[in-house]
């Protein structure tokens, strides 16, 4: 009787073992929390929280101020005219200049770009999760265009991939750069040159 | 008695019994067979999908699902649902946000092999595995209306040189097409292998795909309407429509927004994919089939090894004598349980063997037809880290089942196998 449980268990571990697992465990939109609250790996890095990385006098809901929405059918023109306002301020959204060459660590959401067999080379790092798929991806100053180091050890490469297969998040040292929007990209963004990854997870999960 | 007698006994005492044990061992390499080839196939599937494009931000095609579009686009599995308009794809070549853009345009095809129409761009933009350009084998890119290059295995398997003429057939699929055969095209270009589905491409520039096309309507050609090659060039060969479009942005980070004004575009119902998120959620969609393949195989290798206890259980009651003879002369209860247990651990192994022996030579014999009917490309390769696992799985179960027999012997008396029963 033992060998047959001792079998039944060792399917079971093969089947667990597989190493894709469906449906992410996180809700759509949900954000990674207050991300001073994570341990620090490293003093030498600054931890991050995503609301640093908007400039404090940035309002993209400028257009918005004026209007008494209650009044407003969706329809409206001028609703209509206020939002496409809104997104184009989303799509100009100027990044914070002081942060460049910084040396940063900061947690958020894998969204995979480029990958090599299984191993992810070059991902999009965001705030809340299922920005690439279900709900609209964020301005352009809460994206972050994250490029791996040529040689990573191999858990922290393991940790990435297994983040990409669920759009999970993740933690990302390393020095960030600023792209300004006056520059010949034609638009303002982020980019981390990153030295070493680890697991994150959210509180109180 | 030392370990090394007990393991000759226990291999010469399976001699004798050579045609249950050799046909078990046989059921338990089949079923490795199954597993291992199930595990192999799903990580080749894997890596050859995702070395298939890389440093493409954006795969633009007409509204369908990202998955399909990247299916079509990239790995020319199944056919595409619609086209878009070349007037959409200049406006979107034209954003200044995109640095580079390559028009892709598929439905002929040539002795089963996929033919795309494009432009020299594709040379340059297109990149696979990690971040690597195409390179030529011989020749250089087509320049004239009814030049070709060619991939790598349709080059090799149809003895193609450069200077051959070729011509295309309407539609995909083997035989039974419609062929251009008034349009022939010549070699001027053969690629080097990538592993990808370029080895199995012919490309041809966007205007011969107009040429080809310019006497046809509705699918066929119109019988007593031929328009020599000669006079092709007279004509407006500027495609009206293609397929899909590859996107190279000039900054990663503005992807989101791109593809936002793609999907939003109101002139005409475009998709825009990131080929890194459709990837993986073509792998959530095949997951569940995948696990309970493996599941199943799982299965199946827990039933050959339980055939394995029986055949050993059965032959205990033969060996009764043999068992008590030993014990006769000397073995310790603890050396019978060696033995047994030998005996199983043997099997599984012989099993594991030649399973992985015969999952080579599917390998090499399945390889054509999944490269050609599913785009997987299998290669020969030293077992994985994840069928090293396997293999540990089942010899782990196969030495835990044969303790059950081995247990059993154990508890046999000396006496119950010396006495003889009437």
């Amino acid at each position: 009787m033992k060998t047959v449980q001792c079998m039944l268990g060792l399917i079971l571990l093969a089947i667990a073992n597989c190493p894709h697992s469906i449906a992410a465990d996180y809700q759509v939109g949900e954000r990674v929390g207050n991300t001073k609250a994570a341990p620090k790996a490293n003093a030498s890095y600054r931890v991050l929280d995503w609301d640093d990385m908007i400039p404090a006098d940035w309002d993209p809901m400028q257009a918005i101020k004026g209007l008494d929405l209650d009044k407003l059918d969706d329809a409206d023109p001028r609703a209509i005219e206020a939002l496409e306002q809104m997104r184009s301020a989303w799509n100009d959204a100027p990044v914070v200049p002081g942060l460049n060459s910084q040396r940063v660590q900061i947690p958020g959401f894998v969204v995979p770009l480029d990958m090599n067999g299984t191993k992810i080379r070059e991902f999009l790092l965001v705030p809340y999760f299922g920005a690439c798929i279900h709900v609209p991806p964020p301005p352009s100053n809460q994206v972050i265009h994250v490029i791996l180091p040529k040689i990573l050890p191999k858990d922290q490469q393991k940790t990435i991939d297994a983040a990409a297969q669920e759009y999970g998040p993740v933690s990302v040292s390393g020095t960030l750069e600023t792209v300004a929007s006056n520059t010949s990209m034609g638009f303002a963004g982020y980019r981390i040159k990153a030295d070493r990854f680890a697991p994150y997870q959210i509180k109180g999960r | 008695m030392s370990m090394k007698y007990l393991l000759v006994l226990a291999a010469r005492s399976a001699w004798n019994r050579k045609l249950t044990l050799g046909l078990t061992v046989m059921a338990v390499a089949l079923s490795v067979t199954l597993l291992l080839g199930v595990e192999r196939l799903r990580e080749q599937a894997h890596k050859g999908f995702s070395l298939s494009v890389s440093g493409t931000d954006l795969i633009v095609g007409a509204r369908t699902s990202p998955v399909q579009l990247m299916l079509y686009a990239v790995f020319r599995v199944g056919e595409a649902t619609n086209n878009i308009s070349w007037s959409s794809y200049e406006k979107l070549a034209q954003q200044p946000l995109v640095a580079w853009s390559v028009p892709i345009s598929l439905g002929d095809s040539h002795h089963g092999f996929p033919v795309l129409g494009t432009n020299q761009d594709y040379f340059k933009h297109y990149h696979y595995g990690d971040n690597l350009a195409l390179r030529f084998a011989a020749g250089r890119p087509f320049s004239s209306t009814f030049d070709t290059v060619l991939g790598a295995e349709v080059a090799e398997r149809l003895g193609y040189k450069l200077g051959s003429r070729i011509t295309l057939s309407h539609g995909m699929g083997l035989g039974g097409l419609p062929e251009h055969k008034d349009k022939p095209f010549v070699v001027t270009g053969i690629l080097k292998p990538t592993g990808t589905p370029v080895d199995r491409t012919v490309h041809v520039s966007l205007e011969a795909i107009s040429a080809i096309h310019l006497d046809w309507a509705g699918g066929i050609q119109p019988p007593g309407f031929h328009i020599p090659q000669e006079y092709v060039r007279k004509f407006d060969l500027q495609p009206k429509e293609i397929t899909a479009a590859l996107i190279g942005l000039k900054s990663r980070a503005a992807v989101f927004r791109v593809q936002r004004a793609v999907n939003e575009n109101k002139d005409e119902a475009l998709l825009a994919v990131m080929p890194g998120v459709a990837l993986e959620q073509l792998w959530q969609v095949v997951g569940v089939a995948e696990k309970s393949l493996l599941a199943v195989s799982v299965i199946v290798v827990v039933v050959s090894l339980s055939g394995l206890v029986a055949v050993i259980m059965a032959g205990l009651n033969e060996r009764r004598r043999e068992l008590a003879i030993l014990r006769s002369v000397g073995a310790q209860p603890r050396e019978i349980l060696m033995l047994l247990t030998y005996e199983g651990v043997f099997v599984t192994l012989a099993g594991i063997v030649i399973g992985l022996a015969l999952l080579s030579g599917v390998t090499i014999g399945a390889a054509p037809i999944m490269q050609e009917k599913f785009g997987v490309a299998m290669t020969m390769s030293l077992p994985s880290i994840g069928e090293f696992k396997l293999m540990g799985a089942v010899m782990l179960i196969g030495l835990l089942a044969s303790l059950l027999p081995a247990y059993r012997a154990y508890r046999l008396s000396l006496a119950d196998g010396l006495t003889p029963r009437v």
